[in-house]
């Protein structure tokens, strides 16, 4: 029960308190190019956790060996990023190997893999010292929180597409831009500080 | 063509933001009668300023600015009655011009905006000046809890309780907060102007605040009865203030009945889960930002709702 | 063809005219969360740079033939062969007083969305000479854009200029936190988009939105959502053609529909074989 508990206020955490993308900044690019798809956002949400959970997962195993205590960030990260570059081949291959995935779909697991969102949840389980379960709910939510990110740009998008009445020097990319702030303002809301300081 | 459009946006803006000035005179002139010539310091700081950055950014752009356009009067009323009598008078300043700047000007004006200017410019003074917006410093001598905003002392989970002595110094607003929001009762009168003018979009303003009482009653902040817990929760901060002035902000309703009441709920929900774990004791501001964020969503999944309702209903017969 | 086109050429188109943070939207992470005071933005510019031109570099002489769900790999490799010994380097001899956010951040450029974008649009199609140029010119675009954003937040915030107290009477908090940054880049998008109208009227933007301007090709009709399919998707084999910039073009959020005179032509062949099918559907 507690690790279920753990596991969904991590998870709860990562979507809205500390929402990755919109409060942190982190995938924000890739969730503004995602956000011209709507009909991949499930996809998203699903892989994102899953490389998420299963990077965080094995690199939370690493950090738990003695010698990785005393061991330099710049060791720290070049592992983490060996174990997401190991995972994303191993999915990436067993998928076109063996299921005769399209390139569409690689292209997909592409973009879910490797971005600073993903790369990042490590490095916070680490930092905030976050349990087995409390890992697995940050990977869960971080895929959520990606998702939840690209829908309000999505819509957002499609208002401005609409607006002409939005003046000429803010036409296209700082509409944008001021549109993804407000929605960066709102959540925070929760909290009023930087993840990482 | 497209200046006959302006004009006529502009027009149709000047009539509904002047039923929103109508009604924030009451506040107003409530704000001026407990806190005197400092109130009408913020107010004027405040007005001025969001009327001189819509005049400066419309040159800048070249776009042509219309006093008529009394959107700007609004907004920067708005932010003077969500803030404390004793701000220092840079603040009101600055976000009645971040208001603008922000989250109307670059959207094409106020009846385009697609997040409530005012909410925009006093959450971005939440963040940049937590602590001069949530001080509350003037006339407090003879206030029923000193210094304290009943946000405040529900944010520490301090014990409340009402009685017959302190109720009506509760809901007339006559307690340390933002200067023109806590009472109560002007507030039912302003809702009560607004349903003979715009009583659509009183919809979301009953959602929004049914949400809130229902998250009173379950997750109360004071070892209290659910009566007590309610009450302090909406005379508590600008709750039922943004109630009637943010959500009902004519470019960010949803259109839809039941899309409108979602809406407001959807507003509430997140207005009180930011009070309880959030880092600020004013979140309507915040709570509304998100909403109109989610606003979209909420519209498009209700329709696909009463759509498979229909279907099935059709299906059925 | 790549002789015809000049450093300055590259340079103007890819540093400025579709500059990649406040056009093309890439790269946003280093500016937004990491960025909040001078120093920060001056390492993380570093680092940006060396790493986006030695993968481009490295991309345009070695991995045209590799299919792109692998290069994709290949790009965070590099990167964090590039990046993770620098850091080390650091922090073993305390050159930098690195704070715990900046050892987090800096190798999160590795899996920057920059560098897959300038490799995939532009390195892996065009010459290492042409590369260089690209990288060396969208390098120094973002890194002035990362340069005044870390310097104002700095101010903004903190009333410093690379650790400099600098007095300001007032402070804004709210600037040191991403929301603070996107206004921030909305209006330097607004006055970039103003001196581009301005300077390059040729190139200036028409009025598209905002995603459409972020991915598409010079000289092409396709819309960003195909631009998007195709880049991620497997290459066409064999074939790689010479395209002269990596710079979009504005293009419609909307599906591209066939044009009118292609689905004519498509009539006219098909009635030139003696098949009577309406390709435009207007006939009964």
């Amino acid at each position: 029960m507690r690790i279920l508990t753990d596991l969904l206020m991590t998870a709860l955490y990562t979507v809205f308190a500390q929402n990755l993308v919109l409060s942190s900044g982190l995938g924000m690019s890739e969730a503004i190019r995602v956000s011209t798809k709507p009909g991949t956002f499930g996809k998203f949400a699903l892989m994102i956790s899953g490389f998420s959970v299963v990077t965080s997962t094995l690199c939370s195993l690493i950090d738990s060996f003695k010698p990785m205590e005393a061991m330099p960030y710049a060791v720290r990260a070049a592992i983490y990023a060996g174990v997401l570059a190991g995972v994303y081949i191993i999915v990436a291959a067993v998928m076109r190997l063996f299921f005769g995935s399209s390139a569409k779909i690689l292209g997909t697991l592409g973009i879910a893999a490797l971005n600073t969102l993903v790369f990042t949840i490590p490095h916070i389980n680490n930092s905030a010292a976050y349990s087995f379960a409390g890992s697995i709910g940050s990977g869960i939510g971080a895929g959520i929180a990606f998702v939840l990110a690209a829908a309000l740009i999505n819509s957002g998008s499609r208002k401005l597409a609409e607006n002409e009445d939005i003046p000429e020097i803010f036409k296209g990319t700082p509409a944008m831009f001021f549109y993804v702030a407000m929605l960066s303002l709102a959540f925070a809301g929760f909290t009023d500080s930087n993840i990482f300081g | 063509m497209a200046n006959t459009a302006s004009k006529q946006n502009i027009l149709k803006a000047s009539q509904i933001f002047g039923d929103y000035i109508v009604m924030i005179l009451a506040p107003c002139i409530v704000s001026v009668m407990y806190y005197g010539s400092r109130a009408m310091a913020v107010i004027a700081v405040s007005i001025l300023s969001a009327v001189v950055c819509d005049f400066a950014a419309s040159f800048i752009i070249r776009k042509r600015f219309l006093l008529r356009d009394t959107s700007n009067i609004f907004i920067g009323a708005a932010i003077a009655m969500m803030m404390p009598a004793s701000v220092p008078l840079y603040v009101p300043a600055i976000a009645s011009a971040a208001g603008v700047l922000t989250a109307k000007i670059p959207f094409g004006g106020s009846l385009r905006a697609p997040f409530v200017p005012a909410a925009a410019g006093f959450a971005i003074a939440s963040v940049c000046f937590k602590e001069q917006v949530f001080t509350y410093a003037q006339n407090t001598e003879d206030k029923l809890f000193g210094a304290n905003s009943l946000a405040s002392l529900l944010a520490q989970g301090s014990s409340v309780h009402i009685n017959k002595g302190n109720v009506f110094e509760i809901i007339s607003g006559n307690i340390s907060g933002p200067m023109g929001t806590g009472c109560g009762i002007l507030m039912v009168a302003c809702c009560c102007y607004l349903f003979v003018r715009r009583r659509s979009a009183l919809l979301a303003t009953g959602g929004f605040i049914a949400a809130c009482v229902i998250f009173a009653v379950l997750f109360p902040r004071v070892n209290s009865n659910a009566l007590t817990s309610v009450v302090l929760e909406l005379s508590a901060g600008s709750l039922l203030f943004g109630a009637v002035f943010l959500i009902t902000d004519v470019s960010t309703l949803p259109k839809g009945s039941v899309v409108k009441v979602a809406y407001g709920a959807v507003c509430g929900v997140i207005c009180m889960i930011m009070r309880s774990v959030g880092t600020y004791e004013e979140t309507v501001c915040f709570a509304a930002l998100m909403a109109n964020g989610f606003s979209p969503v909420i519209e498009s999944s209700v329709k696909v709702l009463s759509s498979r309702k229909m279907k099935k209903g059709a299906a059925e017969k | 063809m790549s002789n015809n086109i000049s450093f300055k050429d590259v340079f103007i188109k890819g540093a400025v005219i579709y500059n990649p943070v406040l056009i093309q939207l890439v790269g946003l992470c280093p500016v937004v969360a990491a960025s909040t005071t001078f120093a920060r933005a001056a390492m993380l510019s570093v680092v940006l740079c060396v790493e986006l031109i030695v993968t481009c570099t490295v991309a345009s002489a070695l991995f045209k033939k590799i299919p792109r769900w692998v290069r994709v790999l290949l790009y965070l490799i590099i990167g964090t062969a590039i990046i993770c010994p620098l850091l080390w380097y650091i922090e073993s001899f305390s050159l930098i007083n690195l704070s715990l956010g900046m050892k987090i951040y800096i190798p999160l450029i590795a899996v920057n969305s920059m560098t897959a974008v300038h490799c995939e649009q532009f390195s892996v199609k065009n010459s290492v000479k042409l590369s260089l140029y690209d990288a060396a010119a969208a390098g120094f675009g973002a890194s002035i854009i990362i340069l005044i954003v870390g310097a104002v937040r700095e101010l903004l915030a903190n009333s410093a200029i690379g650790g400099m107290p600098v007095n300001l009477p007032i402070t804004f908090k709210g600037m040191a936190l991403p929301f603070g940054c996107l206004i921030l880049l909305g209006f330097m998008a607004a006055g970039l988009k103003a001196f581009v109208a301005r300077m390059y009227p040729q190139n200036s933007a028409d009025e598209e939105p905002v995603v459409s301007e972020v991915f598409a090709d010079e000289n092409s009709e396709v819309t960003e959502v195909e631009i998007f399919d195709e880049f991620w998707a497997e290459p066409q084999p064999e074939e790689v053609p010479e395209v002269p910039m990596s710079v979009p073009e504005k293009t419609s959020v909307k599906p591209a529909e066939p044009s009118f005179s292609t689905a004519e032509e498509i009539d006219e062949l098909l009635k030139s074989l003696g098949i009577d099918i309406d390709i435009k559907g207007d006939k009964q």
